[in-house]
């Protein structure tokens, strides 16, 4: 019997896939293996659609239950604003677009939903490039998936790093979709296509068409395509040269490095340097990688354990790259950005983070809350005056300063914070915290058509345009200024007379503060805290005569401790007009000096012998920090 | 019922006729009896008949706004405008003050409501003088303050339309300050600029040609920093200033820039030589701010007191003081006082001298020479002759600093923060004479909505005659090039 003989070509990655052979007699060894030919291709395309799914549930599940620090810190690290002139400054350099789409998506990253769906989807993309490539590479089948894999994985853990932003991934994929498009076609127009556009390529990608360049130049190495290379690198000279010397106004490092991501936060730059050439020699791997033979009846297992191996280093690495201090610090962050004091204290009190920032929070959270005295060594002090203040230095980059701004912020010297949020803003562009500062000390200082052209920023934003309208209402009605708890309470605080900020030294501007303006009471709390920092006792007791006319009620609980250590040391107790050492106090204090002396251990450098609760007091800070 | 209905249906129509016929709302106009309030505030201003359109913005209630410009040449234009964005085409202004019998336009502006209710305002009344402005006006645009060097530019602005382009830009400089654009005689083909950083150096141009120098020798203490050309072109001078910043905390004042110390040097550009200029008093002075007279007679510089360690920057007051030049031997004669504002409380900063050689214009503040960051920073002019000075009508209640002179010696411009007291834009002034000072303009724009939305600050504006040919590309060829270093040639006098 005989039957229509239809072949339908095999297409890549098509789920279906029709051969119908003739019965013909003595034919039934070529349909034996036409059948297994057809099984082997379902199955693998079966497992072609796993090892997609496994990478977009990898990255989802991964940035959703872990990694979702790094939506907040890249959130803040940008404010996309919708207006020409915000377009204009990234449409006036190659690779400028590239960074804005960037910017564009990361707007979404408040919720970390969208953010692990983006991720996801991206990377997935990825993995479906580089697999396109791979089939158009090699003639060898058992690596594929492999390499489908590997690449995804490989931008899945550099995106980890909270550093490392979102538009560097969209700049590989379009690289990869690029030279997907030059080597996918037969056609010879087609071909020289991606030569003619390759100019506009670079336009909108930047440096990363320097990586495409790199590969397409490895591929026509491999694949002898000498006189389409040549071509290309004589196109990708010329665009270059006329791009900077005619088109656009960009130093040669700019032209030839951005956006790629930046090495001065990598602490290894040299990861950067393996990432680049993993893509650009990408072409070289494939191809050598497939000239591996592998019996066919092995082939299907090496190619799924390959990748299993793949994923499974994968998620071991992204164990190394996840650090849950760094989440934990941007959790904190975040409930500080938000001004959650009490979540700020709790958070800081229940871990006890021995992170200089985390304990520069927790100690501003303290003061804006009036309880830095009384509270502030219920978590580690480890960096003396430097975790309540920072001292400003032009040689440090002011991403590493800023938080710097919020010490001036809380204690009233608003121009300076002003001053801090404006170098932020003229350095590393608009982001929400320098604006929201910029716009607070504006209306704080009455700078009201200042404030106007910060908080117009703030409206041609989406996620932040209800807070700008908010601000905007305030400039309408400036009593609403005075009458809000934040802003008013900020005005009262400012110095009455003037003096010039000491910006090395920003100790000095406290007494300074007190001086311009006595009524402010978190000044006093800072010189305290300042003193306790410093183990000086008899300062301490020195200033708290002023406890009274600061409108105290009672001692904060750390006062009452240094007074109690001036008691032991000098055998009486200071002036404290009128106030009380309450006998809470009084009695804590023995228990320490019994804990210390019973553990036999007094001068332990850990005191391991005091409990909890005696380690939160100022007695232990002396003793032991 | 036909016969209740039938006298009544008429009456109704007669009715509805009546009442839509009458339109007693369209035709409503309100004459409000004032100017409206328009932004920038062009209102009573003198321009010159070769200015950019002066596109500006209705700030009133209105759903609609219609301008017509007209002028005594008989032209006229009209324009509506749904927000209260008046934008002019070029070929129409040019009409509208085109004619030597164009002596004033001015502008009638109604707005109308949502009801159809028209409101009318006075007219605003612009007078237009033959006396044309320099072609190009070149600034420095940065944000305004503190210490971060990014996206500084030196900008050239054509003031007869809205042509502008760079002419330095920083970050082709790796992220160098640039500052001081100084220009010989208001012509585009010689200015200098310095470049603080790695790229740094003093970058004299010549035409296209771009020379990077290092002016700082041995000999000096300081760099070369405020500079004033020659008449002659050859010679230049310079201040050499150790300078502070420091950052007040009360909200009335915001930065003080204060000199530690300060010299004048000489700088011959044929010779690539810098010398001293030499200073017989037995007095320490700190001086700054060289201007020179046109006929290159007299170097006029601001002086005050040497300050010590301790001393307050509120102390420190300039006086204004000159000294005489032999241009053929090249020694000064003895400092006199030409304006003792010490003896007033008070502190001189950027003398400018009209081309006449009549004039001088001033900044008077209260101490320090940084007056840029002093609100109270007013223009005075000195008659040169008689020695009198005094307060410029075009001051504002905020600061009123850096100026220059156009080439014809009847257009003023200067810095002011008149619109937000943090951010100067170049307004114009015209200058007929001593008594005929036209109420200021700020310089034009295609959007007049851009100062409103900017943050950044127009500084050190200064006229120039025509435009600029070196770009930030000869600069940037130029940093690359090791610079050259210039000799000493020891004090003069």
């Amino acid at each position: 019997m005989g039957g229509c003989k239809t072949v339908k070509k095999i297409s890549d990655g098509q789920p279906s896939i029709q051969i119908a052979m003739e019965k013909v007699p003595g034919k039934n060894n070529q349909q034996e293996r036409q059948s297994e030919i057809l099984e082997k291709i379902n199955v693998r395309e079966y497992d072609l659609f796993l090892i997609f799914v496994a990478v977009f549930i990898l990255t989802c599940l991964y940035f959703y239950l872990f990694g979702s620090y790094i939506f907040f810190y890249q959130e803040n690290q940008s404010l996309f604003v919708y207006s020409c002139e915000y377009l204009q400054q990234f449409a006036a350099k190659p690779g400028g677009l590239l960074e804005y789409t960037g910017n564009f998506l990361t707007q979404g990253f408040f919720s970390k939903l969208y953010g692990s769906l983006l991720l996801s989807v991206i990377i997935t993309l990825i993995a479906i490039t580089f697999f396109r490539i791979n089939k158009k590479l090699t003639a060898g089948k058992q690596f594929l998936l492999l390499f489908a894999a590997l690449a995804s994985c490989v931008l899945l853990l550099m995106q980890a790093n909270f550093i490392y932003l979102i538009h560097n991934t969209l700049g590989f994929l379009l690289t990869g979709l690029y030279f997907l498009f030059s080597v996918s076609t037969n056609n010879k127009i087609s071909r020289y296509s991606a030569l003619f556009f390759y100019p506009l390529f670079f336009y909108l990608t930047g440096a990363y068409a320097l990586i495409y360049l790199g590969m397409f130049t490895v591929f026509g190495i491999i694949m002898k395509k000498v006189v389409q290379t040549i071509y290309l690198l004589i196109i990708a000279g010329l665009t270059i040269l006329i791009f900077k010397e005619f088109i656009f106004l960009q130093p040669w490092s700019e032209i030839f490095y951005y956006p790629l991501p930046s090495k001065d936060y990598f602490i290894h730059p040299v990861i950067l340097l393996l990432l680049f050439l993993f893509f650009i020699f990408y072409p070289a791997l494939v191809k050598l990688i497939s000239l591996v033979r592998i019996n066919a009846a092995f082939s299907r297992n090496v190619s799924r354990y390959s990748v299993l191996i793949t994923f499974l280093v994968t998620i071991f690495l992204l164990s190394k790259i996840y650090n849950i201090e760094t989440a934990d610090l941007f959790k904190l962050e975040k409930m500080f950005f938000a001004r959650d004091w009490n979540g700020v204290i709790k958070q800081q009190e229940a871990l006890q983070m021995n992170n200089l920032v985390a304990q520069y929070y927790y100690n501003t959270a303290l003061a804006e809350k009036n309880q830095l005295c009384d509270r502030m060594f219920f978590s580690p002090q480890n960096y003396g005056i430097q975790s309540v203040m920072i001292p400003w230095s032009s040689q440090i980059s002011i991403s590493r300063l800023f938080r710097g701004v919020y010490f001036y912020y809380c204690i009233g010297l608003i121009n300076e914070a002003h001053r801090w949020a404006f170098e932020s803003m003229v350095t590393e562009g608009y982001r929400p915290e320098n604006i929201k500062l910029l716009i607070k000390t504006n209306l704080i200082n009455g700078h009201y058509k200042i404030a106007a052209k910060y908080i117009m920023v703030l409206k041609r934003t989406l996620h932040y345009r209800s807070l700008a309208k908010q601000y905007e209402g305030m400039i309408l009605n400036p009593e609403l200024i005075r009458s809000d708890p934040e802003l008013g309470e900020k005005i009262k605080l400012q110095p009455e007379g003037d003096f010039i900020v000491r910006i090395r030294n920003p100790e000095n501007n406290v007494d300074l503060l007190m001086e311009a303006n006595p009524g402010n009471k978190k000044a006093y709390e800072y010189k305290m805290a300042c003193l306790m920092l410093e183990k000086n006792v008899e300062g301490i007791v020195n200033e708290m005569t002023e406890l009274k006319a600061k409108g105290y009620t009672k001692i904060p609980g750390h006062l009452e401790e240094a007074a109690l250590l001036y008691n032991e040391k000098t055998g009486f107790l200071p002036d404290l007009n009128g106030f009380k050492i309450s006998s809470e106090a009084e009695e804590r204090f023995l228990r320490y000096r019994s804990a210390g002396k019973s553990s036999g251990r007094i001068q332990s450098p850990e005191g391991q012998g005091i409990n909890k609760e005696l380690r939160n007091t100022f007695w232990y800070y002396v003793d032991f920090k | 019922m036909r016969k209740i209905a039938f006298p009544v249906i008429p009456v109704l129509m007669l009715q509805l006729i009546l009442t839509t016929g009458c339109g007693t709302d369209k035709e409503t106009v309100i004459n409000v009896g004032r100017e409206p309030d328009i932004y920038p505030d062009y209102s009573g201003v003198t321009i010159p008949e070769n200015i950019a359109p002066l596109n500006f913005m209705i700030r009133e209630n209105g759903k609609s706004f219609r301008v017509t410009a007209s002028s005594a040449n008989g032209f006229e234009v009209s324009l509506k405008s749904q927000d209260g964005i008046i934008r002019f085409r070029e070929k129409s202004w040019k009409k509208l003050l085109s004619g030597n019998d164009v002596k004033n336009i001015s502008f009638d502006i109604e707005s109308e409501d949502k009801e159809g209710v028209r409101t009318k305002y006075n007219p605003v009344t612009l007078s237009v003088v033959n006396d044309p402005i320099d072609p190009w006006l070149c600034y420095r645009l940065l944000y305004p303050g503190y210490e971060a060097y990014f996206q500084i530019k030196i900008i050239q602005r054509s003031t007869e339309s809205f042509r502008e382009r760079s002419v330095a830009e920083n970050h082709l400089l790796k992220t160098s300050c640039i500052n001081c654009h100084t220009f010989h005689l208001n012509k585009p083909d010689k200015f200098l600029l310095h470049v603080r950083g790695s790229a740094g150096g003093t970058y004299f141009t010549d035409g296209t040609k771009v020379v990077r120098r290092d002016l700082k020798t041995p000999e000096m203490q300081y760099g070369a920093v405020y500079p004033a050309w020659h008449p002659n072109g050859r010679l230049v001078t310079f201040s050499s200033n150790s300078i502070v910043q420091s950052f007040h905390a009360s909200r009335e004042y915001n930065i003080e820039v204060t000199d530690l110390a300060s010299s004048l040097v000489i700088y011959d550009l044929e010779k690539n030589e810098m010398s001293a200029v030499g200073e017989n008093d037995s007095i320490k002075y700190m001086e700054t701010f060289p201007e020179w007279s046109p006929d290159g007679g007299y170097l006029y510089y601001c002086r005050a007191r040497q300050t010590g360690d301790t001393s307050d920057f509120r102390e420190i007051k300039y006086n204004l003081v000159r000294k005489a030049f032999d241009q053929a031997t090249h020694i000064f004669g003895i400092a006199e006082v030409v304006f003792d504002a010490e003896s007033i409380n008070k502190s001189v900063s950027f003398p400018r001298i009209s081309p006449d050689g009549n004039y001088l214009v001033f900044t008077l503040h209260n101490n320090g020479n940084f007056s840029i960051w002093h609100k109270e920073a007013d223009l005075h002019l000195l008659n040169i002759s008689t020695g009198t000075a005094e307060r410029m009508s075009l001051n504002s209640s905020e600061t009123e600093s850096y100026h220059g002179w156009s080439s014809n010696g009847r257009w003023l411009v200067f810095s002011s923060k008149r619109d937000d007291g943090l951010t100067a834009r170049p307004y114009f002034a015209y200058f007929g004479s001593a008594d005929d000072v036209g109420k200021p303009f700020v310089l034009p724009q295609k959007d007049p909505a851009l100062y409103e939305r900017t943050v950044k600050t127009f500084n050190k504006p200064e006229f120039v005659t025509g435009r600029i040919r070196t770009g930030p590309r000869d600069f940037e060829r130029a940093a690359g090039k090791e610079a050259e270093k210039a000799g000493w040639a020891g004090a003069k006098q």
